[in-house]
């Protein structure tokens, strides 16, 4: 038997599946399983090589023929989806190839489920033997046991599931996602830990441990806050002048490999400001109070800016107190805000009165909300505000999730007294780089399906992107 | 005694033979010197003396056409069968493997092109035919690399 005679062999199918069928370069159009429940599911995809083995040499007449039979000989595999899944079947794990030659199919399913809340996590994990015919099977049962870091939230009850979110090429590595299956989940999840296998040896020592990448403090980033000191007068006026800053610093959306290494993909969430609130002086009492804001979230891998939200608003309070020694209300009340939301710049005024015994109004810091800190809702998990000066507009910026490794902002834009939407899907990032450009689709507020392009899949062997897709996308 | 007259006509018919002596000559030399000319220039002369020295290829003929005569008619053959002896070496069908985990298989055999998969190459497969003798099949090692 000589191998240069024996022609390659394998699964010769490759390129991309659009809503189930994979088209192949002749054209021919092949029905692929999809195994995803979420959208994001369904673009993952994760590159498998082994070491050592050489690209598919082929003739130009074999070139020839596989090029009218749709063949692509390639000297890699991409497992796709959810489970995930390997040339169009269920895998339900990854491959380990080791040093020996020896291959191992990783279970996923054999690490369980991480206990909520619980400070021990057990398990036991399993590798088979894989892609070996002829022989017995083999399977290796590896105890671990670990605390997994937590928690950090309390908002969500029950046992965190775990994802296969990345994996390095000869599989002696792998991050898995911790996501909670409990939490109202519409298009996104959000990650509460990421967990690290690593896998060494081979037939004869063969070893596997599992750690923590990314605890649920870490995942959810770092938070602070820092604003003038306060004080009140008699008349319960609130007195404070000096900088203010909040952030949210790293949370964790995401980490794919590169050349090894772990690279998260964080978000960064910052606000800062100053505020001036004097004491009021004169007779009446009166004061001008002012503020302002700036707001930055960042999308980040490592160190690495993949894009970037802006807002800043300035806010200026003129107020005195009626007399009451003076017939008649002399009182002031004029509030002028201007309020610029990704380049786009408002100004709203407003005047009023103060009445008998009110306290005068103080300017503060805007465009800082809680919903950043705690990113979940009902409806869009991970998705923050960026600012909301209802009743004009509501804007939403969020992470949005394509893929394991495909991820940018989006911006959902509510004009509320014109009642539209205009969804923006801007740039993306994944390992290899950013894919630039920008998308704006209209939208529906009673409908979100309208609008609603969830769909993405990076390639990592050609670099290739398809995102924004109405149906599902994913290259194999 | 010849007269003038003849002595004249002597003369002249000498004359006239030399000239025509002379004429017959200039145009056989013209003619050789014409063929002459004619061999060089389509060298005639050395293909003649190269063809002299070389064999001369043979000439090749047609075989006769021969008229088909038909088929030879059926005729119906007969023979002696004489058993093999009982310690012959020949094998009975059908030949059958009795256990599969009694196969061996080299450590390289064929991988996948995407390297994941791998079919081993077999090295021994003992085989037993029809009156239970064993026939045992070792195939050579190909050179591929190990899973």
């Amino acid at each position: 038997m000589n191998p240069d005679n024996v022609p390659p062999w394998g699964c010769p199918w490759h390129g991309l599946i659009e809503n189930g069928v994979l088209t192949a370069p002749n054209g021919q159009e092949l029905t692929w399983p999809e195994f995803a429940t979420l959208p994001y599911q369904a673009g993952a995809t994760h590159l498998q090589q082994a070491p050592g083995v050489p690209e598919p040499v082929r003739s130009e007449d074999e070139q020839t023929v596989d090029a009218e039979r749709g063949y692509q000989w390639r000297n890699w595999a991409m497992l796709t989806g959810g489970a995930p899944h390997l040339h169009g079947q269920w895998l339900g794990g990854w491959i380990y190839c080791a040093a020996d030659g020896s291959k191992w199919l990783v279970d996923r399913q054999s690490f369980g489920s991480v206990p909520m809340g619980g400070s021990a996590w057990h398990g036991t994990a399993i590798a088979m033997r894989f892609g070996l015919f002829g022989v017995d099977p083999d399977e290796r049962e590896v105890p671990f046991s670990l605390d997994p870091e937590q928690p950090a939230v309390s908002w969500v009850a029950g046992a965190l599931n775990l994802e296969l979110h990345a994996v390095t090429p000869d599989g002696s590595a792998a991050i898995l996602m911790a996501t909670s299956s409990s939490h109202p989940i519409h298009e996104q999840v959000v990650p509460f830990g990421f967990y690290l296998v690593e896998l060494s040896g081979g037939f004869d020592d063969l070893e596997i441990s599992v750690s923590v990448l990314y605890g649920q403090t870490a995942t959810m980033g770092s938070s602070s806050g820092s604003f003038p000191e306060q004080t009140t007068n008699e008349f319960g006026d609130v007195i404070s002048s000096g900088p203010w800053s909040a952030s949210i610093l790293g949370r964790v959306h995401g980490a794919w490999f590169d050349a090894g290494e772990v690279v998260p993909v964080l978000v960064d969430m910052e606000w800062s400001g100053e505020l001036d609130n004097p004491a009021p002086t004169g007779s009446p009492q009166g004061r001008t109070c002012t503020s302002t804001s700036s707001l930055t979230w960042t999308l980040k891998a490592g160190a690495a800016v993949i894009d970037t939200l802006t807002a800043s608003a300035t806010q200026t309070i003129i107020a005195h107190r009626d007399d009451p020694e003076i017939e008649g209300d002399q009182s002031v009340l004029d509030e002028t805000n201007i309020i610029t939301v990704l380049g786009d710049e408002r100004t709203y005024m407003s005047s009023g009165s103060i009445g008998v015994g009110e306290s005068l109004p103080s300017a503060g810091p805007q465009l800082l909300n809680m919903w950043a800190a705690t990113p979940v809702n009902n409806t869009h998990p991970g998705v923050a505000p960026i600012m909301t000066d209802e009743p004009e507009r509501f804007v939403l910026g969020y992470v949005h999730r394509y893929s394991n490794s495909l991820f940018g902002w989006a911006i959902r834009w509510h004009e509320i007294l014109a009642a539209t939407m205009t969804v923006t899907y801007r740039s993306a990032a994944h390992p290899a780089g950013i894919d630039v450009g920008e998308l704006q689709v209209p939208g529906d507020i009673a409908d979100p399906s309208i609008g609603y392009l969830p769909y993405g899949s990076y390639h990592p062997v050609t670099g290739e992107v398809t995102r924004n897709a109405a149906a599902s996308v994913c290259y194999v | 005694m010849a007269t003038l007259a003849d002595q004249r006509r002597a003369i002249g018919e000498r004359n006239e033979k030399a000239r025509r002596d002379l004429g017959e000559a200039n145009a056989k030399a013209r003619r050789a010197l014409g063929d002459e000319m004619i061999k060089r220039r389509t060298g005639k002369t050395e293909v003649e003396e190269v063809n002299a020295l070389v064999k001369q290829p043979r000439q090749r003929r047609s075989l006769p056409a021969v008229e088909p005569r038909g088929s030879v008619p059926a005729q119906v053959g007969t023979g002696t069968y004489t058993a093999p002896p009982a310690t012959g070496a020949g094998l009975a069908s059908p030949v059958t493997e009795p256990s599969f985990a009694a196969r061996e298989f080299w450590p390289t055999g064929l991988v996948s092109s995407d390297g994941l998969f791998f079919l081993p190459a077999p090295k021994k497969i003992v085989m037993q035919d029809a009156n239970g003798a064993e026939a045992v099949f070792e195939y050579a090692e190909p050179v591929v690399p190990s899973p």
